[in-house]
């Protein structure tokens, strides 16, 4: 992806229409400068809110221009928008979100949200301009929500990837770039296969299977029924929430009102978080003990019968994932699983009848095999069960005494607030009591979608499996439901490969971390991603190597930029290779960061400017006056095809008496 | 390996299946949802039953599974196969469900007994009581082999 220009419209302190181009190839860097509150985290804002609609602001519902509210009248309408133009594989695009604010009184200087819009347009192989049906998905899947943090960073902030905890991140940031796999689609295919042969199975088995095919078919729909009307109603309980965040912010500037009502902020939101968590807490051990409490009695009969299981396959004797009589129908159709031909003579076919006649020597079946490639999964289970189970009953006790005492004080809030004698803040309240009732009844209606969508999903489960179980008696059916199980088999062997490569991505991006970490790092450390991918600096300590260590946050930040800068990197060499025999395909990713250099000394500060262009095809960075120093700008002054100044006019300054920042081009040197 | 032929007895599960459903199942799954389904709670007394060595072939058959419920669940199957392996010794019942069933449904049927005296009648919250249950010895570094093991064959095994 590349962005090639930014519009603002009334954004924060971006008053009116404001433009910017961004520098791409051989100067592939764009800089913002400006002073502290010159809107250099506003532009990093931009991108999250037109990307996720998500904001970083203390006061994220004051998104229009305060000077275009105050030129307007009450009950006019201001528009606020973040329109982007940029290109993601040879396929152009637009996006704009937008809002529409309107002022509620003359001293209204937050405004109202009256109208949202989002719209992605894109221009298709004949030349065309097409709007997006799912424009939220669009850009979701361009960059994940989960990865705003890697791509649009803040400097001061991107530490926070080496810290615990955030495994998963650096995972879903590698599985991200690794970009849509063979593998992944082969796990696709092979699944709506499987929902093929199922149907045929159905088509030519009983009567009874077909009534269980479509009872299937008909809790299928349910739940996909259900889905969308949980989706209306999240977005619902969205703007009771955004409505009463409003009331909840008017009653904290009312005198009377302010103390307890920021008390009962606090409070509820403890409250729901305590009793959110109590409730998790309980499902979960349930859950726990239901799905794997068993496993540990029967962990010793386990390994034994592995052993046995490796045993025969050593010597031979245990069958082929495939059935026998799978492969005995593949050669009789002269047809592969994947509908491609199998002709008598050719190598496919040789090997189908080697695999048939290894088949019919063995002593152990199919099912031995089957179980057997699930040895790991179920001993990783048992141990992650203890884990869990530890963690989850010591949270149990302390969760319980939190909400009791939540409770209490709520009561007392809300008995203070009732006695207060003021019209206004009755109304408010009133108001409050109202929407709280609907909140209430529409959480209650999304609490039964959820249990309907829970209630059904094991009775699809078992309905599968009661399908599969009729398809046996069926021998014209039987075939097909064979077939649908050896999909669902190479679906899970292909899940198992596709984590195995994943693992080898992270290894192959480990020597790119490690080397770049220490070219910036004077001092004997190694920086890596450790096997459950977690991002850690390690150094060697007596005969012990590689032992963690407590880091400064410069070097965590380092280290946070030396993965991004190598997830990019591979991403990039991945793509321009356009290897067909590659599993993944890689992509081009700009990288759009606020102050890199906060806590980095200025030695680091150089090293990191000369890194920082070789790290994307393009890289937008924000810095304040005294971060863009001489040893900067030396590293990357000459990369910059782009540079702006963010100026701001101050209140006292202004005709309008309102502050607001003009985005104003530098003009740059003319390179031959 | 081939199918069962004529003559010979069925190695496919039964359908439905009947087992020992007991005062365990009433508390556990209905009044306190410790386990989220009577079949999660036979399969567990089941596991109990064998590691305590108790096994019967005299109960009552009053609770009805279908054996759907752990058909394609292989955190059951492969359990499952396992104590019917490690009781019999003979590599046939790893291809016979049909005989599993019947194994671990006299181990549920005396583990389900031991849960009403264990966890039910003990003094205390049922849910601490079945904790202490599950909380067997384990010798760690023991089970950190045996898991490093079962991940090396199950490599193995998944080769293509």
């Amino acid at each position: 992806m590349i962005f090639n220009r930014l519009e603002l419209v009334n954004f924060r302190q971006f008053y009116g229409h404001q433009e910017v181009e961004f520098s791409a190839s051989d100067r592939n860097v764009t800089v913002f400068h400006g002073a502290n509150g010159s809107g250099k985290t506003t532009l990093l804002n931009a991108f999250t809110w037109l990307f996720y609609e998500k904001v970083s602001f203390t006061q994220d519902d004051k998104l229009a221009s305060e000077r275009a509210l105050a030129e307007a009248e009450p009950k006019d309408i201001i528009e606020v928008r973040v329109t982007l133009d940029f290109e993601d594989d040879d396929v152009r695009y637009q996006a704009s979100r937008s809002y529409d604010v309107m002022k509620h009184h003359d001293s209204d200087l937050t405004g109202f949200v009256k109208g949202r819009n989002l719209v992605v347009w894109y221009t298709d192989e004949t030349g065309n301009r097409q709007k997006k049906a799912n424009p939220r998905e669009t850009l979701a899947n361009i960059i994940p929500e989960r990865l705003q943090d890697v791509f649009f960073f803040d400097g001061e902030t991107i530490d926070q990837l080496t810290q615990i905890n955030n495994e998963e991140q650096v995972q879903e940031a590698i599985e991200s770039v690794m970009g849509i796999t063979t593998l992944e689609r082969a796990i696709r295919h092979l699944e709506s296969a499987a929902k093929r042969f199922r149907k045929e199975a159905a088509d030519k088995g009983s009567s009874e299977l077909q009534e269980l095919t479509l009872e299937l078919q008909g809790l299928e729909d349910k739940v996909a029924e259900d889905s969308e009307k949980l989706t209306v109603v999240t977005e619902s309980l969205d703007d009771i929430d955004q409505e009463l965040t409003k009331i909840d912010d008017e009653l904290r500037v009312l005198g009377a009102a302010t103390e307890l009502q920021e008390r009962r902020d606090t409070i509820t939101e403890a409250l729901e978080q305590a009793k959110e968590k109590q409730a998790e807490n309980l499902r979960d051990i349930s859950e726990q003990i239901s799905e794997y409490g068993h496993i540990p009695f029967a962990m010793d009969a386990i390994a034994k019968l592995g052993e046995f299981l490796d045993d025969k396959h050593a010597a031979g004797e245990l069958e082929s994932a495939v059935d026998s009589n799978v492969i005995e129908s593949l050669l009789e159709d002269g047809r592969c699983i994947c509908d491609r031909p199998v002709e008598e003579g050719s190598p496919a076919a040789d090997q189908l009848s080697n695999l048939l006649a290894r088949n019919q020597q063995t002593v152990v079946g199919t099912k031995g095999r089957i179980l057997g490639t699930y040895l790991g999964d179920i001993s990783e289970n048992e141990q992650s069960f203890f884990g869990n189970l530890s963690e989850l009953i010591s949270n149990r006790k302390s969760l319980r005494e939190e909400v009791q005492k939540h409770q209490a004080e709520l009561s007392d809030i809300e008995f203070a607030l009732k006695k207060i004698d003021d019209d206004h803040i009755v109304e408010l309240e009133t108001r409050r009591e109202s929407l709280n009732k609907e909140q209430n009844t529409k959480l209650t209606r999304k609490g039964q979608l959820q249990e309907s969508i829970s209630t059904i999903e094991p009775k699809i489960e078992r309905l599968e499996n009661t399908i599969k179980n009729e398809q046996r008696k069926s021998t014209r059916a039987d075939l097909a439901a064979k077939r649908q199980e050896t999909c669902e088999y190479l679906q899970a062997a292909f899940e198992k490969t596709y984590d195995r490569q994943k693992n080898e991505v992270r290894e192959e991006i480990n020597t790119w971390v490690n080397d770049t970490f220490q070219s910036i790092i004077a001092k004997e450390f190694y920086a890596e991603v450790d096997e459950s991918f977690r991002l850690q600096i390690l150094k060697d300590v007596g005969d012990i190597s590689a032992e963690e260590v407590d880091k400064s946050t410069g070097e965590r930040q380092v280290a946070s930029l030396a993965f991004i800068g190598s997830l990019v990197r591979l991403a990039y060499e991945k793509f321009t290779e356009n290897d067909p025999a590659s599993n993944y395909r890689g992509g081009i990713y700009p990288i759009v960061m606020d102050s890199p250099f906060g806590s980095l000394d200025p030695e680091y500060q150089q090293k990191v400017s000369a890194m920082l262009p070789q790290m994307s095809e393009q890289i937008l960075v924000m810095v304040t006056d005294s971060q863009w120093s001489d040893a900067v700008q030396g590293e990357l002054g000459d990369h910059a095809g782009y540079q702006y100044n963010l100026d701001v006019t101050n209140a006292s300054d202004a005709a309008s008496g309102y502050e607001s920042t003009a985005i104003v081009p530098e003009e740059m040197e003319v390179v031959a | 390996m081939s199918d069962t032929t004529a003559g010979e007895e069925s190695t496919v599960p039964p359908e439905v299946f009947y087992y020992h459903k007991n005062e365990a199942f009433d508390v556990l799954v209905e009044e306190e949802r410790l386990f989220t389904s009577n079949t999660k709670l036979y399969v567990f007394a089941g596991m109990v039953g064998f590691h305590l060595g108790r096994h019967t072939t005299e109960y009552d058959e009053n609770g009805e599974i279908r054996w759907s419920y752990i058909a394609g669940n292989n955190d059951l199957e492969l359990p499952i196969a396992a104590i019917a392996y490690a009781y019999t010794q003979d590599p046939q019942v790893i291809d016979n469900q049909r005989e599993q069933v019947r194994i671990l449904t006299g181990f549920a049927a005396s583990g389900a007994n031991i849960l009403v005296d264990e966890v039910i009648k003990q003094r205390g919250a049922n849910l601490d009581n079945l904790l202490a249950l599950i909380n067997i010895d384990r010798d760690v570094d023991q089970r950190m082999k045996q898991s490093k093991m079962l991940a090396e064959i199950d490599a193995t095994l998944t080769q293509l």
